[in-house]
């Protein structure tokens, strides 16, 4: 027979998931689902449901890790049903190979700060999803693992490798817009 | 530690915090050596407090439906519904060596069973020349003129009359070609294998004599139906499927089964052929579509069990038409059979059935068995199970269902006493292909039972397929010694 979770204390755990992580649980959904806030609120409502159904006791202590696993394996199944997850990222590798920035647009290093979540979105998609875990959502080293599926040793490897890809992305625009000529 | 700070993960690590005491005291003590590694962890630490302090910031929320569907779910049962019958992990845990017992002491009995049976077939074969010779009937019967011809014609009839203990029709072809066949009339009514037992010790009588096999005459209602070619398949898994696992029985339908089959030619006639017909281009780009599938009608019946009270019967009749192009192509259409779970604790489908069209313009049948145990108390009007066809069609849309391709079955409480005389029928041809397959089911299931079951339909008994059939029930039943 199983044990049916209290129902009291099941309603404190997705209120205080609601208070804490809703939005910033539609946002990691929207990014993995391309974008698409709608679906993502559906997602965070099928994973909060799935929150009252389960037992407290052992998701309370966890409760962050918990609730981005479940959002990440339900926007993943969604994009497996419409045969969109692209897990080979060729054509973002592209983009960021043949990056060429608008020459009209002048910008200074300040602005270019203010540009690199641009960037982010032409990493590869295991690079961008632990850089917005880590720097929109928040999330610890280990956290991202328990959400991803990976070691943490491995975490660190694609974080290290994304800031790095990162940081040639902006060098490089910065040296185009240096050599692009100012209209006076 | 990576000694190359391009390539060290833990410049990384250590500028957001994530190192632990002593691998943190490394990393600073490379710094301080290092002007290199001081040199990325500056850059490092460009790119991560750029993307710290300009990280959007998540605005969307819930709409206020799906807040008042979090926050409330038990108000929500129909979107509660999916996520109710998931499995108990540790539950599955405890329950697998149990399981996993079960299953090797069932297939050690099955192997042992199957070397059993193997093993006595085999010498049945390889024994029946020396049954023929040495048995004591064969040498309590006076010695006859012509022994090799008595020795090589008594032994297909020794083999199939003495160890067979379930009755095998003897059919001419088979069994009588090494030798001169005459046809004699049938005085009784006895089976025809027990008729060649009792002939058997009489060779005296034969010795010179060709081997007289007794066959019904072709008119007698004994010989199969010549013109309905029936495909009875049995269900592939006999065991009973929690509706918690598996809710939803799917199998395909081939409504080129319906098709009555094309007359043959006779043997040496040939047909004058004006041109020859081209062959079918296809694309091969594009895979064929399957045509649409018409439905003339179909109906489902349940009834209580009679072999198990507590169980219910249910049969879904589909005709199909079979002058229908998808009859004519060999495509599938699912079909799906969806068992409520609140209704319906557990189900296993009995068997399938074609009935292929009397001729092209009319229908074809299909049906379908299935033996379910109720959800608690059985009350008249719960929903049982929902049917659907998806690429189905109606040809007339007075008959049949008409909710698109959906067919709801509900509980009526129905015995089987009081159900029509063709669900009486059927229930019992069900019955006995349960007992010829030696499915597992309720004791109560037996020779007798059937028979009853058939005997109460005689009365409108129109082709004589009910007499056949109970008489070959008795048949059987007095094989098996019952």
């Amino acid at each position: 027979m199983p044990v049916q979770p209290n129902p009291d204390e099941a309603s404190l755990l997705v209120r205080r998931a609601l208070d804490l992580h809703e939005s910033a649980l539609i946002a990691y959904s929207a990014g993995i689902l391309n974008g698409d806030v709608e679906r993502a609120r559906e997602v965070v409502q099928d994973s909060l449901l799935k929150l009252y159904l389960t037992e407290p006791a052992k998701v309370q202590d966890n409760l962050k890790a918990w609730l981005y696993t479940v959002c990440r394996n339900r926007a993943l199944d969604i994009l497996r049903k419409d045969q969109r997850l692209d897990l080979g990222n060729e054509d973002a590798l592209g983009l960021a190979a043949s990056f060429d920035p608008d020459p009209s647009e002048h910008a200074d290093s300040h602005e270019m700060h203010a540009r690199v979540w641009e960037l982010v979105e032409k990493l590869r998609p295991n690079q961008r999803e632990v850089i917005r875990l880590k720097f929109m959502h928040d999330c610890s080293y280990q956290e991202i693992a328990e959400v991803t599926g990976l070691s943490t040793g491995n975490v660190g490897f694609i974080m290290h490798t994304a800031i790095k890809k990162l940081r040639q992305m902006m060098q490089r625009e910065l040296a185009t817009r240096e050599r692009t000529p100012t209209p006076s | 530690m990576n000694p190359h700070p391009h390539e060290n993960p833990d410049l990384t690590a250590y500028s957001l915090g994530e190192l632990d005491a002593q691998h943190a005291a490394q990393v600073h003590g490379l710094l301080r050596i290092s002007p290199t590694a001081a040199s990325e962890m500056e850059q490092i630490e460009a790119v991560a407090q750029a993307l710290s302090q300009t990280a959007p910031v998540p605005v969307d929320r819930l709409h206020p439906a799906q807040r008042r569907a979090v926050l409330n779910p038990a108000q929500m049962p129909r979107m509660m519904a999916p996520l109710m019958p998931r499995p108990m992990p540790a539950r599955r845990r405890s329950a697998w060596p149990v399981l996993a017992g079960m299953m090797k002491a069932a297939a050690v009995i099955a192997l042992s069973l199957a070397g059993y049976w193997v093993g006595r077939h085999s010498d049945w074969m390889s024994s029946a020349p020396s049954i023929a010779v040495d048995d004591a009937s064969i040498k309590g019967v006076p010695s006859v003129e012509n022994p090799p011809l008595v020795a090589a014609t008594t032994e297909p009839q020794l083999e199939l009359a003495k160890p067979a203990p379930v009755e095998m029709p003897v059919t001419p072809d088979e069994e009588v070609k090494p030798v001169e066949i005459v046809i004699v009339e049938e005085k009784a009514a006895p089976p025809a294998a027990v008729e060649v037992a009792a002939a058997s010790p009489a060779t005296d009588q034969s010795a010179t004599e060709p081997v007289v096999l007794v066959e019904s005459p072709p008119n007698t209602p004994a010989a199969p139906a010549p013109v309905v070619r029936a495909l009875t398949r049995p269900a592939a898994g006999t065991a009973f499927v929690s509706t918690t696992r598996q809710a939803v029985s799917q199998f395909a339908l081939r409504p080129a089964d319906i098709r009555p089959a094309p007359p043959q030619p006779a043997p040496g006639q040939t047909f004058a052929a004006p041109m020859t017909a081209r062959p079918e281009v296809r694309d091969e780009a594009k895979p064929p579509r399957a045509p649409e599938l018409y439905i003339h009608s179909w109906k489902a019946d349940v009834a209580v069990c009679p072999w198990n009270p507590a169980h219910r019967l249910m049969r879904v009749v589909i005709q199909l038409p079979a002058d229908q192009p998808a009859a004519t192509q060999s495509f599938s259409y699912p079909l799906h059979v969806a068992f409520d779970p609140n209704n319906v604790r557990e189900y296993r489908q009995l068997c399938e059935r074609h009935l292929p069209a009397g001729e092209l313009r009319s229908a074809g049948t299909h049906s379908l068995w299935y033996e379910y145990l109720p959800n608690g108390k059985s009350e008249p009007g719960k929903n049982v199970a929902t049917i659907t066809l998806p690429q189905g069609r109606f040809t007339t849309q007075t008959v049949g269902p008409f909710d698109g391709s959906k067919l709801s079955v509900t509980e009526r409480g129905l015995d089987w006493r009081s159900a029509r005389e063709d669900f009486i029928f059927d229930t019992a041809v069900v019955g006995f292909g349960l007992l010829l397959r030696g499915v597992n089911q309720s004791p109560a299931l037996n020779h007798q039972l059937v028979l009853t079951l058939a005997e109460k339909t005689l009365d409108s008994d129109s082709t004589g397929e009910r007499r056949r059939f109970v008489r070959q029930v008795r048949e059987a039943k007095a094989a098996a010694g019952l």
